[in-house]
């Protein structure tokens, strides 16, 4: 952690798949910060480049996918001039990941037990006794019951949710600074849903760590999170307290974002909608992304807004926030 | 008039192999018993493993039951595979999840369009291709000439959807099946296709059998609701009244379980663990 608090500082990152006809910019310069022990949200529909700037940020974005600019300070070192020993050491230990789909990342030949005591034994950071006794007692605390038994079963003898739980067991046994979450209950019934969300805010609690949370899902975010950035194109549009975004969201996408995922019917009993598509991402508009869906669009759009300040310490990248 | 009457229905699979100490029974279905009126859109509303989609495969003829009787717009499909099931299909029409796996790769969609007509509705050439295009433009793919030609690959994936909307409703069916419609798109996007599902539906006059985790959209979008659990169901009744008033400690908890619904305040403090 740095002086003044601040666990993650991004700037200007941006991150390329370079492809044969042109390159696809899929973060193009965003900045953001996690404070210790904070909890924050980007959320965004897919496409929109939120889980690329997660995947940078744990540095394990999958070639040809890289930064092409800008830095990720994280407890005062830069993640983007690290070597690759050096970040190997840090990943899973001070910064972890939890992603969608927890079947792919376990190993199904492996205790899982095995798998956990291993993020401490790796690196010599505790003896194998001890990295077991630490796996059962989280297993406990995570409510993978009894933990010494269930240590040694295998992947495929779990439910969806017990294999959640033993990546969230794997993501914070070293008590990270930051646990960054991927979408991680997308996959899960929306009862097992509820209990794992429960279970990450209490063990990030509990363990002093900063969530940064990636989800699709604003009423995941809107429960989750303190502060939400929220993610179009590529670009933030619109930034600041979770609670004032969903009460006053002030740019036209958020808005409509939020319209459209309330399941409401409006008063044509019609399910609210934002019309057409999203930019082609390897062609991007030079102005506004967001102006050629957008119900409030005028001249200046064809020219790219920046994050101006709204009410409450908010920031929304729309022209109609300019000072006139 | 009913359109589809489940009585009974169970379906039974003996798990556990030659190498397994003991062989049992998990029943997929007890004993399940629903109707659903003409015009009605009803909703099926339960976990992943509670049956919901079993429900749907044994209503249309995909699977047999192991006991009891299935009776789909007036036809038994509870018997052997007979040629009637075919005529039945016909009737029926189906939108999936996951509209790049319930379409052909290979096929363009003229091809994927025309295959309904080609099976059950015979048309010479020119006729099909009028019906091919209509069906486009009326599911929004326009310029249709320009799609005719396209592979599934080509399409974003609520234009695949709106593509299995087409096919599904090509020979303008009695019963829509839509089995977790837009759980697969972007929120933007699966407003438009429900409104599109919707539209067609008002137009055709189907029914509609709605199979969904998700209980916002069932909430919106249907009458009726029946809520599964392990193979039982275990409570149904009006839309509104169900999600007012729950009975049963399934629904509630599915309702309780909803991130709208969970406080902020009890998730993150340590209290009741």
């Amino acid at each position: 952690m740095s002086a003044d608090g601040t666990v993650l500082a991004v700037e200007g990152l941006r991150v390329e798949y370079p492809s044969g006809d042109g390159s696809l910019v899929a973060v193009d310069g965003i900045d953001f910060e996690v404070a210790a022990g904070e909890r924050v949200g980007i959320v965004g529909e897919s496409g929109s480049g939120k889980s690329s700037a997660a995947f940078a940020i744990a540095g394990l974005l999958s070639p040809p996918g890289r930064i092409s600019a800008g830095h990720i300070r994280f407890e005062d070192v830069d993640l983007v001039t690290l070597d690759e020993a050096e970040r190997e050491r840090m990943r899973g230990v001070r910064l972890s990941m939890v992603y969608q789909d927890p079947f792919t990342f376990l190993n199904p030949v492996l205790r899982v037990g095995d798998q956990v005591a291993e993020v401490l034994t790796a690196h010599g950071r505790a003896s194998a006794r001890e990295a077991r006794a630490r796996t059962e007692e989280l297993f406990e605390q995570l409510g993978l019951t009894p933990g010494r038994q269930f240590a040694r079963k295998y992947p495929h003898q779990l439910s969806g949710g017990q294999r959640q739980r033993v990546v969230i067991a794997m993501a914070v046994i070293a008590r990270p600074g930051l646990l960054i979450a991927d979408e991680p209950t997308t996959a899960l019934d929306v009862t097992v849903q509820a209990q794992i969300l429960t279970l990450l805010s209490r063990t990030v609690r509990r363990l002093g760590s900063s969530l940064l949370l990636i989800s699709h899902d604003l009423s995941v975010i809107r429960l989750m999170c303190e502060r939400v950035y929220v993610m179009y194109a590529g670009l933030f549009v619109e930034s600041g307290r979770t609670e004032r975004i969903f009460r006053a969201p002030r740019h036209p996408y958020t808005q409509a974002l939020l319209r459209a995922s309330s399941r409401v019917l409006d008063e044509q009993r019609r399910f609210p909608t934002i019309p057409g598509v999203p930019p082609d991402r390897r062609y991007p508009p030079t102005g506004c992304r967001f102006a050629e869906r957008c119900a409030y669009r005028f001249e200046r759009c064809a020219e790219a807004p920046p994050l101006l300040s709204v009410a409450e310490g908010g920031r929304a990248a729309c022209w109609l926030e300019a000072p006139r | 008039m009913t359109v589809l009457e489940l009585d009974r229905v169970t379906k039974a699979y003996v798990s556990g192999g030659l190498l397994e100490r003991s062989r049992s029974t998990i029943l997929a279905l007890d004993a399940v018993s629903l109707a659903m009126d003409a015009g009605e859109t009803l909703g099926l509303v339960g976990e992943s493993g509670s049956g919901k989609s079993t429900i749907a495969r044994i209503a249309t003829g995909l699977l047999r039951p192991t006991a009891g009787s299935v009776v789909t717009l007036g036809q038994r499909v509870d018997g052997r595979p007979e040629r009637g099931l075919r005529t039945l299909r016909g009737r029926l029409g189906f939108v999936f999840q996951d509209p790049y796996a319930s379409l052909n790769p290979r096929h363009r969609l003229g091809e994927t369009l025309s295959l309904p007509f080609r099976v059950h509705r015979p048309l010479d050439r020119d006729a099909r291709r009028a019906e091919i295009i209509r069906l486009l433009e009326r599911v929004g793919l326009t310029p249709a000439a320009a799609f005719i030609d396209k592979l599934p690959h080509q399409l974003s994936g609520g234009q695949r959807q709106r593509v299995a909307i087409a096919r599904a409703i090509a020979l303008r069916p009695e019963l829509l099946i839509a089995d977790e419609p837009v759980s697969s798109l972007d929120v933007s996007v699966a407003g438009q296709i429900l409104n599109l599902l919707r539209d067609v539906q008002r137009e055709i006059g189907s029914s509609v059998l709605l199979i969904s985790h998700d209980l916002g959209l069932v909430r919106a979008m249907c009458d009726r609701v029946v809520v599964i659990h392990r193979g039982r169901i275990v409570e149904t009744g009006a839309t509104e009244a169900v999600f007012s008033a729950p009975s049963h400690a399934v629904t509630r908890q599915l309702l309780d379980s909803m991130p709208e619904r969970l406080a902020a305040r009890d998730l993150h403090e340590e209290t009741g663990t």
